[in-house]
């Protein structure tokens, strides 16, 4: 009698461990897909944007150097525009972030953005450069 | 005898509540993955095809091009059944302005009906720049 009492709780017991067990990995799984589908979002995200911005810097073209038909890119507009670009977008997804790098080399601009929305930072980064014609050279 | 037949029961619970906690399991991976997929591929759609809207000449061409981009990126007839839906915002489609594209897929559920995965609409967002300086031609 009391033998038996003993393996009913064991078993008992051992159902409980078991849904708790499944419980909480389908729990875990959950958050981790939510977590990672945040993430690739954010970083998909973060790319767009400093795409954008980049364009948007390569094309603050200094007036005077298209007299001399080649195009110049002005640093200080490039980065007036990059940032306001870069906030314009972030405003529009309703992100929170900044600029976490922006180099200006020559014609070339390249921006990095990072986006804090989910206090899991995630950056991306691209580059444009200013070039003259349809069918200028790609550096 | 009694302990046998006592253990015996327990490992039978274990196995009956196993089963079916493992497929449900495996139901949620499925589910999930897929869940994380059609969002990146919905949100690559989109920033795709407001990239190519906003290369193109005029509001008309814009759309037409955003639409055949976002329609050939998502073929994927799991992520998109029926392809996608596409509206755009090019309200600010001038030099220097930007177009937005949104996006949205609505996933097949067939295979996983049996599951009771609710059906589910994904979308995203993008907005691009559109260039300062361009040819002649635009509004």
């Amino acid at each position: 009698m009391k033998r038996h009492r003993t393996e009913s709780d064991r078993g008992s017991a051992t159902v409980l461990m078991i849904t708790l067990c499944f419980t909480f990995l389908a729990g875990s799984l959950l958050w981790l897909s939510r977590t990672v589908d945040q993430s690739l979002d954010d970083r998909a995200n973060a790319a767009a944007i400093a795409l954008q911005a980049a364009r948007a810097g390569a094309q603050a073209i200094d007036l005077t150097s298209l007299r001399d038909g080649r195009a110049a890119v002005d640093p200080t507009a490039a980065r007036v525009a990059a940032t306001s670009t870069t906030n314009r977008l972030l405003a529009s997804n309703g992100d929170s972030g900044s600029i976490a790098a922006m180099s200006i080399d020559g014609n070339r601009v390249t921006v990095s953005v990072t986006i804090t929305t989910t206090g899991r930072p995630a950056t991306g980064s691209a580059s444009a450069s200013a070039v003259v014609g349809v069918d200028g050279p790609s550096s | 005898m009694s302990n046998h037949s006592d253990r015996g029961e327990a490992n039978a619970l274990g196995l009956v509540l196993i089963a079916p906690l493992a497929i449900a399991l495996a139901v949620v991976v499925l589910w999930t993955g897929r869940r994380v997929d059609t969002d990146a591929q919905v949100q690559a759609a989109s920033s795709a095809a407001a990239q190519s809207a906003a290369h193109q000449r005029d509001r008309s061409s814009a759309v037409v091009a955003a639409t055949a981009t976002a329609q050939a990126m998502l073929v994927d007839v799991v992520a998109c059944s029926g392809g996608p839906s596409v509206s755009i915002a090019a309200a600010n489609f001038r030099p220097g302005g930007d177009v937005t594209v949104a996006v949205s897929c609505t996933p097949a559920r067939a295979d996983l009906a049996l599951s009771g995965a609710p059906s589910q609409t994904f979308s995203a967002s993008s907005t691009a720049s559109v260039d300062v300086y361009r040819s002649a031609g635009l509004p």
